[in-house]
């Protein structure tokens, strides 16, 4: 026995310090039907980088494959989780028609793109003499080899019935167009968007989101982008803005394949800050060609958009590629700061550029972008597809005063990530503090209103510095902060009622400068 | 010349049913290229469609279908 001494006694415990509570890593949800569909939808987590792995839980070239795969393409950092949704009930699949005619009269090929002009290209070899009956078995054969996208053939006399591997009106979106390089052979197609021959949408598709439970997902792709459709998440999620004890909120992206007037109607049917639907035109039909302006699968679209979102928003990401910053090299790096930094001009790397011709007119955009639908289009170079200002489809508010508070997503992103910031903070920094009207004891967790006043205004200077740019820096703002700040407690029930206005900072969107000619300067 | 548009889907601050007069070429196509767009789509989406006038419904139909065979 050790009967050494040690007087006083002293105890020095570490405690950790107060730190700042950072707001919580982007996680992405992405919504779709597997091919085969799922007897009951399912919920994946942390969906791998791995193309071969992601094929192999949702199966080649279904909905869900090709929007988890575009997404990786562009963000292999944030979490991506994955619901594949029930099959319809006697689900219809989607067909397109491409018809050939005539015999070829030289060796060269012929050339089909299904879904997407980037990984949906099927060339087929054509010898002299061929006839349509042989170059439709040439397609035939070509389209079962053919992997990354989900089609099947039969041929009947050179009149070749393509049908899509998934079921429902979802593939009813997909664009087609073909081409022959061969002499004496030519070539038609009838396609999906103008025969819609897909029936059904996947069953008890209404209460697939139940699946997350309490789960925040900042950003929700959606490929159903039908009014019906499109209600169940919006609904789901306007329901969570404004969450009791937590913060819930988050963004679905979903894009529709339509022309301008179906869009405008579409976007005015909804007015959700939660709700963003990006559009590609569909306007015009030839006998080669049924596409959209942009050729891809419209949920191949939100889904880049969708990643580029979450990896812009994510702390110390490397989003070089994804943002111009001449003046501002902090904005390489995602982070809760890239919240207000504008969507516009954003490139979309991996999207086909808009042929000439084709596209949404500037007013037209900005049309589209008043009724809640926003709209990419090539840069002036011509080298890359890049965003335009991406609204969402709230307009009025609960009274139907036209309320353009949330009319863009930088403003919902800049307000939420404001609001995650206080909410976490405040949660930190008064877990187990007492409330009292009286003076604070040193030493003792307490709090009164002058102290929850001046962390408060501590919050304010941190968001409105680099590390957040949520809010306006500067004496006067931080003054007006203070003037429309006010804390009230009530002890009986150890309430705190904080009231504050938060000066966000916007986007410049606009430069009007007109220049005066002048000839003689006396 | 002057053609006479119906508008079946609402859109630039124009309602379902509100009819508006644009000038148009010779051919019967508006001049203003949203229109001749809208006119274009019209034929899968029937945002608009051309008014014929009742006076001379025989040859304004001959009209219409001389621009629509243009606009195809």
């Amino acid at each position: 026995m050790d009967s050494s001494i040690n007087f006083p006694n002293i105890d020095v415990p570490i405690i950790s310090a107060t730190t700042p509570q950072d707001n919580s890593d982007q996680k992405v949800l992405f919504v779709g039907p597997a091919i085969p569909e799922v007897a009951s939808a399912t919920l994946s987590q942390n969906i791998s980088n791995s193309e071969s792995a992601i094929i192999a839980a949702f199966g080649d070239g279904s909905v869900l494959s090709r929007m988890l795969i575009n997404a990786r393409k562009l963000n292999t950092i944030c979490e991506f989780d994955a619901i594949s949704v029930e099959a319809p009930t006697a689900g219809v699949a989607s067909t397109a028609v491409v018809t050939f005619t005539g015999t070829a009269t030289e060796d060269s090929t012929v050339e089909v793109i299904l879904e997407s002009s980037v990984d949906g290209i099927v060339s087929v070899t054509v010898s002299d003499t061929d006839t349509e009956t042989q170059v439709g078995d040439a397609l035939v054969a070509a389209l079962a080899a053919k992997t990354g996208i989900a089609f099947t053939g039969v041929n009947a006399a050179g009149v070749v019935t393509i049908t899509y591997g998934g079921l429902g009106v979802i593939g009813d979106e997909l664009s087609i167009s073909a081409s022959s390089n061969t002499a004496g052979i030519t070539v038609a197609v009838a396609g999906f968007l103008t025969t819609s021959t897909g029936v059904g949408v996947p069953d008890n598709l209404s209460s697939v989101l139940d699946l997350i439970g309490e789960e925040r997902y900042q950003t929700i792709v959606w490929p159903f982008a039908s009014q019906t459709e499109l209600e169940i998440v919006a609904d789901f999620l306007d329901a969570r803005f404004n969450a009791t004890d937590q913060v819930q909120d988050g963004v679905a992206i979903t894009c529709k394949t339509d022309t301008f007037a179906n869009l405008a109607t579409l976007g005015n049917l909804f007015n959700s800050q939660s709700a963003v639907i990006i559009g590609d035109e569909f306007s015009t039909a030839s006998t080669t060609d049924e596409s959209s302006a942009i050729f891809e699968s419209p949920w191949v679209i939100a889904a880049q958009f969708g990643s580029i979102r979450a990896l812009r928003r994510q702390p110390d990401a490397n989003i070089t590629n994804l943002v111009i910053s001449k003046s501002g090299a902090l904005d390489t790096t995602g982070g809760p700061a890239l919240s207000s930094k504008p969507y516009a001009n954003t490139p979309f790397s991996v999207l086909p550029l808009i042929g000439i011709g084709r596209g949404f007119t500037r007013q037209e955009m900005s049309d589209l972008n008043d009724d809640g639908v926003s709209v990419l289009g090539n840069n002036r170079a011509k080298t890359s597809i890049i965003a335009g200002p991406i609204v969402t489809t709230y307009k009025t508010d609960a009274a139907a005063n036209a309320d353009t508070s949330f009319k863009f997503l930088n403003y919902v992103d800049t307000a939420s990530t404001g609001r995650e910031y206080v909410f976490n903070n405040l949660q930190s920094t008064y877990a187990q503090s007492r409330l009292t009207d009286g003076n604070l004891i040193k030493g003792r967790d307490m709090a009164n209103e002058e102290s929850i006043f001046a962390t408060m205004v501590g919050f304010y200077q941190v968001l409105s510095e680099k590390d957040y740019v949520v809010a306006r820096k500067g004496e006067d703002i931080l003054q007006y902060f203070k003037e429309n700040l006010s804390v009230s407690v009530d002890l009986l029930d150890g309430t705190v009622d904080i009231a504050f206005n938060l000066p966000i900072v916007t986007q410049l969107r606009e430069i009007n400068a007109p220049m005066t000619l002048t000839f003689n300067i006396e | 010349m002057k053609i006479k548009l119906q508008i079946n889907t609402p859109m630039k601050d124009k309602k379902s049913g509100d009819i508006i007069v644009l000038d148009a070429f010779s051919t019967g196509i508006p001049k203003d290229k949203f229109w001749r767009r809208r006119m274009n789509d019209s034929e899968r989406d029937g945002c608009v469609e051309l008014v014929q006038d009742k006076k001379s419904d025989i040859k304004q139909d001959a009209e219409n279908k001389s621009t629509l065979k243009t606009l195809k």
